[in-house]
């Protein structure tokens, strides 16, 4: 017993180190985010002053910064390579069926845009119009919304990069002799997505340094709106789920025993790995077993939801513009909020499925679009807000509505054609993986 | 290396910068020289490039290769 004890001091501080560096490795993604989140804001608010503290923080700000300089050429790639193979792989082999599910996930990121600008009308007190502004008429104000997005598709090069890739994939797709070009965006889209897989290590020490920023540059005001943003977003998509829930049982013919128990193993698991693909297996399972769908439209809508439907993510971006918004002193009234929901909604289907990805690709889009002075510090202190409990709250919420999303496939919208070969979806599943 | 293949990765490098310089100014600071030489529409430019690079240098793949390829194991199978 006493040489065990004497053997085990002689291990060196260097062994020790490593051991539970690679104990912290093996921790699950939200728990070291969260954890690093944490230990980030204690930094910056112990050692405000500390010149290695503000060093760790100006690391951190790297990362983001080099996703806004490659943001256009990404999301150009990213966008064209989703459009392509949805327009390759599923148009002929499923049309109609494709068409709906599609047309579903448009309707319900829309909804959950306006559902969420409705929450934060009453929850942030912002103005109908900035003031000083005269009230336009309703003519007015469309020929404003229209001038604005002429303005913007026209000028900034990022949602030139949104539009071209729609369009590119479009075509590339569709006209036989451009298939070579559609099947280089495709190949390209997936190696930028393995490469995001791969730094998805680094992902939590980056958002760690980042938030040392939030005290060291904002102070308790910055910690405070923190707090404020995660419960806003915690009662804006459980609101939202308990209405999905209602819908379901309403619309649909699942029994509540079926929704209960589905809502029951998918949301806490997309809850607790704050990654849409990480919770794939368990919500496939579960659509399955406990909302009890045919395993044709279970991977129809889970697979299809996996990689196209962020729409809880699109609300929390929303949420986090408005807190964000506040915190730089940025001014913004329901109008510019009712102007983002379009782009915003277009970006959901683009959004890579990495952890706090919807915080990368839409912050720089949102800082052209809101024009704010500082885009650089924009995105860094988005990136930094939409991190921890937020991104969790939105995978629950997402992952969930894939399910309710099937459920209304088969009971409301199943004309009985035949569904597409399973082959055909694991080929999606495995093409669209991020 | 064909001629096609370099004209298509010549293209891509053209068409990748015409994307990036005009966002410049927003990214990294080390980078925003970039931003420089800009022109109105580059983007576009950029955007244009790079299709034609993608139809230089990508290509169709066998049916039936790619579904091997892309197929997962089903987990018990």
């Amino acid at each position: 017993m006493g040489n065990e004890k004497q053997q085990a001091n002689r291990i060196g501080w260097g062994p020790r180190l490593w051991r539970l560096a690679k104990a912290a490795a093996s921790l699950p993604l939200p728990v070291k985010v969260l954890s690093l989140l944490a230990l980030g804001l204690t930094l910056g608010i112990l050692f405000p002053n500390s010149s290695f503290v503000r060093a760790i923080y100006l690391s951190g700000t790297y990362f983001p910064r080099t996703i806004v300089t490659l943001a256009a050429l990404l999301v150009f790639q990213l966008l064209t390579a989703a459009t392509a193979k949805l327009i390759l792989y599923h148009k002929e082999r499923a049309g109609r069926l494709f068409a709906r599910i599609l047309a579903l996930y448009a309707v319900m990121g829309v909804v959950s845009l306006i559902y969420a600008a409705g929450w934060l009308a009453v929850f942030s007190g912002l103005p109908l119009f900035l003031p000083d502004v005269p009230l336009p008429t309703p003519i007015e104000w469309f020929k404003q919304i229209g001038t604005t997005l002429v303005t913007i598709f026209s000028q900034q090069p990022l949602l030139q990069a949104l539009g071209g890739g729609i369009l590119a994939g479009w075509l590339t797709a569709s006209i036989p002799a451009l298939h070579r070009a559609a099947h280089g965006f495709i190949a390209a889209g997936d190696l930028i997505l393995t490469g995001f897989r791969k730094i998805l290590w680094y992902y939590p020490i980056m958002i760690g340094c980042l938030a040392i920023g939030i005290p060291l540059k904002f102070g308790n005001r910055g910690l405070a709106l923190y707090g404020e943003c995660a419960f806003w977003d915690m009662i804006v998509i459980c609101a939202w789920c308990l209405a999905m829930i209602l819908f379901c049982k309403v619309v649909t013919k699942r029994s509540w025993g079926q929704i209960l128990a589905y809502y029951g193993s998918v949301w806490p698991t997309g809850f607790g790995t704050g990654g849409s693909y990480d919770t794939l297996a368990v919500n496939l399972v579960s659509a399955e077993k406990d909302l009890g769908l045919r395993p044709e439209t279970a991977e129809i809508s889970i697979v299809f939801g996996t990689v196209l439907n962020k729409n809880c993510a699109t609300m929390s971006v929303l949420i986090v513009t408005v807190i964000v918004a506040r915190l730089l002193s940025i001014p913004i009234s329901l109008f510019e909020l009712a102007l983002l929901i379009p782009p915003v909604a277009i970006l959901g289907f683009e959004t890579p499925g990495i952890p706090g990805g919807a915080g990368y690709f839409m912050s720089p889009i949102l800082a052209v679009l809101l024009h704010v002075p500082n885009p650089a510090l924009w995105v860094t202190t988005f990136v930094s807000m939409y991190s921890g409990l937020i991104p969790m709250f939105s995978t629950a919420g997402n992952t969930t509505d894939d399910g309710v999303v099937g459920a209304l496939l088969e009971d409301c919208f199943n004309d009985g054609r035949a569904l597409p070969s399973e082959a055909a979806l694991h080929n999606e599943s495995a093409v669209g993986a991020r | 290396m064909t001629l096609r293949k370099a004209t298509g990765l010549i293209l891509l490098a053209a068409g990748a910068w015409a994307l990036l310089a005009p966002q410049a100014n927003l990214g990294l600071p080390e980078l925003r020289w970039m931003a420089r030489s800009i022109f109105p529409g580059e983007a576009l430019v950029g955007i244009a490039l790079l299709v034609v690079s993608q139809f230089l240098l990508g290509r169709v793949p066998d049916r039936n290769v790619a579904e091997e390829q892309v197929l997962p194991k089903r987990a018990g199978s």
